[in-house]
């Protein structure tokens, strides 16, 4: 009898154990769809005031001011043109401190490099802004003298060491996962470490290395603490990076902290331009995954 | 061996010690090396035979820790030389491994790897090299029709002799094979070894093997190697038939392995 207790007792703990578990697994499917749901059904009922043409193709973004235009190309150039900045510094810094981490430095050296690395990453993105707009402008304005104090060159650079660690972690991750024996076939044809880097573990580890460059690209496109702070809050259709811009994120900011009446067509627009950077960065997602199967070379 | 000891010698090796860190793996190593000929490296797991392989064309420098002592002479040119180019030195010093290696890359560019790398950019010139260096590799007549085919979707010893021609094609005076065909089966190994054979006319190779059959085989001469010594080295029948050493004659009746 006592027996026979302890055994159903055992079932239901097990069965309530794995209802929970089940349960916490598919929240995150839940809660993902609820975001979705919220940023359609908002977008949808943008989109039957303001033209989706209109809106993919204005030059002017001004839904704020009486003469409203929904132009959302400025802000896309200012998304655009920060991003491009933080990947020009991030991807050459971040893959040649990959290589250096996991072809060149010894095992003591990059036990010190790697975590200090890591650090960065931990750096909250709100000191990174101070950062941008205190320091690293200052700084630019002495070489370049026509630099405004809110521009996207600064919080650019500033979000290309954001990101450095990303990069520079996934990528080396993607040079240790080379097989050993390729480098060995390498140097034993009388490659040089150079040249064994760039025609064999470079190559090998290409598509950890783009995807690591696709991650790096969807996190400077969702990035928002840092330009909103040091970019400026003007959308403006250029790709002078001297000048100040708008990106797509600092606009939401503006406006869930502005006093903007929540249900209003101006509002809308946040669902509006986040849903369209949601497609931006799921884009992005879908890229680098088929590039990863694409280039996956398999070692067997 | 007294005749082929006035020839010039592809390898002489004196007092050679190796070892890693702490651990010494070998002691005393003295050998010579003939040209265009086939010496078969044996003896059980673990005595030393790879590593001494790799002394000859200094793979073993990725090793941390590694240390060698001793003089090795690839003709008159001292291999730990303080002046020795080692991407040179290995470039006259192929090497075939164990696993089939070949680059996640094509199979004309995995050829014309070893080509580009030391400057070759004529283009006529790398097609022609690749060229032949598949036909002396017995694997131009399989491959022909699909160069620019992704070489991993080669079969295990398709690739093995890709590799070889990889080396054949830097045009290497020796080769050295560690354990070629340990990963293959019987007939790949078969063509390897027939390929092996085939090869020596032109290059002195040395094999690694745990196989006795293949030493039996394919050697010209034999060295038995236990516990980081060189205990005999001579002709393949002397060793195998004639020894005089009761742990080669043990080892190569299968006492033990």
């Amino acid at each position: 009898m006592l027996a026979k207790d302890a055994v159903y007792a055992r079932r239901v703990g097990e069965y309530a154990i794995e209802v929970l578990i089940k349960l916490a697994a598919f929240s995150s499917i839940v809660i993902t769809i609820g975001i979705i749901a919220v940023l359609m059904t908002e977008t949808i009922r943008f989109f039957q005031e303001v033209s989706v043409w209109e809106f993919l193709t204005g030059r002017e973004w001004t839904p704020l001011f009486s003469n409203k235009k929904f132009g959302v190309l400025p802000l896309f150039a200012g998304t655009a043109i920060t991003s491009g900045i933080a990947m020009i510094v991030a991807l050459p810094l971040g893959l040649m401190s990959a290589i250096y981490l996991s072809e060149y430095a010894r095992e003591r050296v990059r036990s010190i490099l790697k975590p200090i690395l890591e650090i960065l990453a931990a750096v909250p993105t709100v000191v990174y802004g101070y950062f941008a707009l205190q320091l690293v402008t200052p700084l630019l304005q002495r070489l370049i003298p026509s630099l405004s104090g809110f521009n996207a060159l600064s919080p650019g650079i500033v979000m290309g060491i954001m990101i450095l660690p990303i990069i520079s972690s996934l990528s080396e991750d993607a040079l240790r996962a080379v097989p050993h024996s390729l480098r060995e076939g390498s140097y034993a044809l009388g490659a040089s470490r150079w040249q064994m880097v760039f025609s064999v573990a470079v190559p090998a580890a290409f598509s950890g290395i783009t995807s690591a460059f696709l991650l790096g690209v969807s996190r400077a496109i969702g990035e928002t603490m840092i330009v909103a702070i040091a970019a400026g809050l003007q959308p403006r259709l250029t790709l002078n990076p001297l000048v100040p811009i708008e990106t797509v994120t600092s606009y939401i900011v503006q406006v869930s902290m502005g006093d903007t009446p929540t249900d209003s067509l101006e509002y809308r627009t946040i669902f509006a331009v986040g849903m369209t950077l949601f497609l931006g960065a799921f884009m992005f997602n879908v890229l680098g995954a088929w590039l990863q199967n694409r280039f996956r070379e398999i070692y067997e | 061996m007294n005749d082929t000891h006035t020839m010039n010698m592809v390898f002489s090796i004196r007092g050679l010690q190796a070892g890693y860190g702490q651990k010494s793996v070998l002691h005393d190593v003295s050998i010579d090396i003939p040209p265009r000929s086939i010496t078969a490296i044996i003896g059980p797991s673990g005595c030393g035979k790879s590593t001494f392989l790799r002394c000859l064309n200094r793979m073993n420098d990725l090793t941390p820790d590694f240390y060698v002592r001793g003089k090795v002479m690839h003709r008159d040119e001292d291999v730990y030389g303080q002046s020795v180019d080692v991407t040179h030195l290995r470039r006259r010093i192929g090497m075939v491994f164990q696993k089939p290696n070949p680059f996640p890359k094509s199979i004309f560019d995995n050829v014309a790897y070893g080509l580009r790398i030391h400057g070759m950019r004529d283009q006529k010139k790398i097609t022609e090299k690749v060229h032949d260096s598949l036909v002396k590799a017995a694997l131009w007549d399989e491959v022909k029709d699909h160069l620019a085919m992704p070489a991993l979707r080669l079969s295990g010893g398709q690739q093995q002799r890709l590799c070889i021609a990889r080396t054949i094609a830097v045009a290497p005076e020796v080769i050295l094979f560690d354990e070629p065909c340990s990963a293959l089966d019987p007939v790949s190994t078969r063509n390897i070894e027939n390929l092996i054979v085939h090869l020596k006319k032109d290059y002195a190779l040395i094999v690694v093997t745990h196989n006795l059959q293949q030493a039996h085989r394919i050697a010209d001469y034999v060295g038995f190697f236990h516990m980081g010594r060189l205990v005999e080295f001579g002709a393949m029948k002397q060793v195998f038939e004639e020894s005089t050493h009761q742990l080669t004659r043990d080892y190569v009746q299968g006492v033990f392995g």
